[in-house]
């Protein structure tokens, strides 16, 4: 228990120094100009790493309860946008319902795939099985985006606009509200968490599954509304996202892969490891790619995943809220 | 494993040389495309019998399989090319190049299971992709590396032969580790590991050696693959080839050998046959993979069991009246 | 030197110790047995002996090797190999199959299937089911489970068998087979067997010498009739008014 709060602390300290002694050192070196730069990185940083957060905890949450590693996770980040957009094109709606229609469509759809694909397979003679259906899920949801609405990018209406002011670099609303709402919603999931009783019934089940279901929890309906809850936390990001970094069939192929090294990192099942384990990739992205080589942007997270793997399996903070 | 009804070994040679003569006199009746897809779906069977044996024997499943084929296809068609190898020395250097880095992947890996396993093996595989697309002085990255034929005076009809013998060898090869001793180790493996090394197996060092002999053999279609085809891009190595190959590993019968063998033809050729429909054909796979797991989990091999066996037992019905 | 010799070994889950400071000898072909109420750390000690746990402290040494580092695979091929308390059969495999992959793992399978196949037979034949050589593991009945792990430990060809509850849950006249089986392993094939057992008529008869283990502290060592009327052991099984009663 100590030991976690340090780990909180430590990082949290950790990130602060990162960026006092970034800010003080890019102004040292390069000026004011550098300052900007490096402060505008900060909070590209800040704002994507809310909105990986989002996608990792969804994965983290069905993980930790159902025991799946849903391959297809990243492919509910596009289907969000994709079903916004087409509620936008199709109906005329405008795009907060449609964003908010396309969020309730994803939520449901997790009970209805969980209860007609995933069970069955989970218990059957393999539960590898059960994602080697996700694995199939991926490709389908991949090709069906690539059928209907065609290879190339599409980018979904913005709902905000205008810029700000940092140190002289102008940041555009958008990126901000998305980072803003992310957070917001982190706050909200861990209000959840601690003092509903869904929210205690989820950390039970991350814990103990036998014992959570002795003592009175639907363990089968609590799965069906937990993968639903993990499907639209990545739709969110896909629609909080999807304006600025526009979507194409592939597009939620990496998030969903960044989720994975962010849970491996942060711990399954535990929201603050995803926040934290969210951060620390971004920063480690944007800086890396900033700094040390943008090519290989994507490799900083396999050499993340590969770090945790070998020192700390069970992640930063284990199966902890 | 009891090869049907058939009882002495002058039957079994005539059943395992009549596919093989029927396929050296497939060129002659074909047309040249005809040859062409023939050989391709050589490749995808070395490729998925080899992915068959990594997952469904010593149960790893990777999704980061077709990295070993481009870093076979590459390291080959490098060697090749800059340090001017014998094309055939250099077609079994790619091959040992691949297999020794699967091994690394495969010590790295050994202790995860499951989904660990499989994201981190696909992680790699992204890592590989984004090092040939980024390392543009060696590998030309997405434009396209052009790689000289095997031998000289190659076309496809003559390369056919080759590819058919060098299909016909892997398979044969990885038949012949799966059906024996290690075969039955593999299986004991899956069924229980703390008992089966409490016998003595060591189960560490059997999981190595499946990695690298999956890894060997993809390496090897790679770079097969490369000498035909004459320009390979980084895409070789990209998730949806993995896909492919376990798409046809699935649906044939995962965990079989003659399941690769009957999904590879299946899988390719219909969909050279679709190719009018573009890219329903992905969509397809993908349900067909989900629909094959949820309801037909050994796939096609599975259900030809199954009917054959009810033909057997009608015929000794019939036989008793 | 003795065939295992185990010094000051302690074994932890987290708060919980498990096992606590044992030390112990066994003699080359002797049968010792090895009793305490549940939860008294035998089995977690066998564990520790095979290698599927490591101590926080102690050594263990097998013919004088130490042990304690190994892994179980290495420990097997050295010459100790153990039972299951419940048992572990590899299920989707037939009987034959089971016993072949022992062989192979313990000795590294150079030899043809055919020959590997022949001498599980022999192992098989040995138990006494060979006509379920082809059934699989999980169709096979609780005793004839029981006899297949036998024969699977058997063909690791062991110099030293630990047995963990071969009995429990065996009806009278399988018990009797199954204690015949064992008391051949050492006149006939000169092992040596460490037994964990519950049933006290099997302890008496066929056991030299016995511990005694509760809460995971060895608290008394000797034959079976001097054990038997140990306090300490009497207090351990039946609580403190029937220690006083012995005493008196």
């Amino acid at each position: 228990m100590v030991l976690a709060r340090k780990a909180e602390l430590l990082l949290s300290l950790f990130i602060a120094g990162f960026i006092f002694l970034g800010s003080i050192l890019t102004y040292v070196v390069y000026g004011a100009d550098g300052f900007s730069i490096f402060i505008f990185n900060v909070i590209n940083s800040l704002v994507i790493g809310g909105v990986y957060a989002l996608t990792a905890f969804g994965l983290s949450l069905v993980w930790g309860v159902m025991n799946l590693c849903n391959f297809a996770h990243g492919d509910f980040y596009t289907l969000a946008a994709y079903v916004q957009l087409w509620f936008i094109m199709a109906i005329g709606l405008n795009p907060i319902a449609s964003a908010l229609t396309s969020l309730l469509f994803v939520f449901a759809l997790g009970p209805v795939l969980e209860r007609s694909l995933l069970r069955p397979a989970y218990y059957s003679i393999n539960p590898q099985y059960a994602w080697l259906i996700t694995f199939g899920l991926s490709l389908f949801l991949q090709n069906l985006f690539l059928n209907i609405f065609g290879p190339f990018p599409k980018k979904p209406p913005s709902l905000f606009f205008g810029k700000i002011d940092v140190f002289g670099l102008y940041y555009p609303n958008e990126r901000a509200m998305a980072g803003l709402i992310a957070a917001i919603i982190v706050v909200a999931l861990y209000f959840m968490l601690k003092y509903t009783w869904y929210g205690r019934a989820l950390r039970a089940l991350v814990q103990d599954r036998e014992t959570a279901s002795l003592f009175g929890v639907n363990v089968s309906s609590i799965m069906a509304m937990s993968f639903g809850l993990g499907l639209a936390l990545a739709g969110i990001s896909g629609l909080l996202v999807g304006p600025f970094l526009l979507i194409d069939p592939t597009a939620g192929f990496r998030p969903g892969l960044k989720a994975f090294v962010i849970v491996v990192l942060g711990g399954m099942g535990s929201l603050k490891g995803s926040v934290f384990g969210a951060m620390i990739l971004a920063l480690l992205e944007t800086f890396g790619a900033a700094y040390i080589s943008p090519g290989y942007q994507d490799a900083f997270g396999f050499l993340l995943l590969i770090l945790t793997l070998i020192f700390k399996p069970e992640g930063l903070f284990g199966k902890e809220l | 494993m009891r090869w049907f009804m058939v009882k002495n070994n002058v039957q079994k040679i005539l059943i395992f040389l009549l596919p093989i003569i029927f396929l050296a006199a497939l060129p002659m009746a074909l047309s040249r495309y005809w040859i062409h897809v023939t050989i391709i779906t050589f490749y995808y069977i070395i490729l998925a019998t080899s992915w068959d044996l990594l997952a469904g024997y010593s149960g790893q499943i990777s999704f980061g399989h077709a990295a070993f084929a481009s870093i076979g296809a590459y390291t080959a068609a490098i060697l090749a090319i800059d340090f001017s190898v014998p094309t055939a020395i250099a077609l079994i250097a790619g091959a040992m190049v691949a297999c020794l880095i699967a091994a690394a992947l495969g010590a790295a890996c050994v202790k995860m299971g499951g989904a660990y396993l499989a994201l981190t093996a696909l992680g790699f595989s992204e890592l590989v992709r984004l090092v040939l697309v980024n390392e543009r002085e060696y590998t030309r990255g997405p434009m396209g590396l052009h790689v000289p034929p095997l031998f000289e005076g190659q076309t496809t009809f003559t390369y056919y032969y080759v590819q058919l013998a060098m299909t016909v060898i892997s398979v044969i090869a990885m038949y012949k580790i799966l059906y024996s001793q290690r075969g039955l180790v593999f299986k004991a493996i899956l069924n229980d590991e703390v008992a089966a090394g409490a016998l003595g197996v060591d189960v560490v060092r059997e999981r190595l050696f499946a990695f690298s002999i999956a890894g060997f053999f993809a390496g090897l279609a790679g770079a097969l693959y490369a000498f035909y085809i004459g320009l390979i891009t980084p895409s070789m190595g990209a998730l949806l080839e993995t896909f492919n190959a376990v798409s046809m590993t699935v649906i044939g019968g995962y965990g079989t050998l003659i399941g690769p063998l009957i999904g590879a033809p299946l899988l390719y050729i219909s969909s050279e046959l679709l190719r009018a429909y573009g890219e329903l054909r992905y969509l397809t796979f993908g349900i067909l993979v989900i629909i094959v797991i949820r309801f037909a989990p050994e796939g096609l091999v599975g259900l030809l069991k199954k009917a054959l066996i009810v033909i057997m037992r009608r015929g000794l019905a019939e036989g008793e009246r | 030197m003795n065939i295992l010799e185990v010094r000051n070994v302690t074994k932890r889950f987290g708060g919980l110790i498990a096992v606590d400071d044992i030390t112990l000898d066994i003699k080359y072909k002797e049968i010792v047995g090895l009793i305490g109420p549940n939860g008294a750390g035998k089995t977690t000690l066998f564990n520790v002996i095979t290698g599927i746990h490591t101590p926080e402290k102690g050594s263990v040494k097998f013919e004088g090797k130490e042990c304690v580092n190994l892994k179980a695979h290495e420990i097997t091929r050295m010459g100790i190999c153990r039972t299951w308390q419940i048992t572990r059969p590899f299920k989707n495999m037939s009987a034959l199959d089971n016993v072949s992959v022992a062989i192979i793992a313990s000795r590294g399978g150079n030899a043809p299937l055919g020959k590997i196949r022949e001498e599980a037979m022999e192992w098989l034949d040995f138990v006494k089911m060979p006509q379920r050589r082809n059934v699989l593991a999980r169709d096979l009945t609780f005793a004839e489970l029981r006899k297949l792990d036998l024969a699977r430990a058997l063909a690791t060809r062991p110099k030293l068998l630990l047995l963990d509850e071969p009995l429990a849950g065996l009806n009278p006249v399988e018990v009797d087979e199954m204690i015949k089986l064992i008391s051949r392993l050492r006149d006939e094939m000169g092992m040596t067997i460490f037994w964990i057992e519950h049933l006290m008529r099997a302890i008496m008869n066929a056991c030299e010498r016995v511990i005694v283990m509760n809460f995971g502290k060895k608290i008394a060592e000797g034959s079976p009739s001097e054990v038997s009327r140990n306090e300490e052991v009497i207090r351990a099984y039946l609580g403190e008014r029937h220690a006083r009663i012995a005493q008196s």
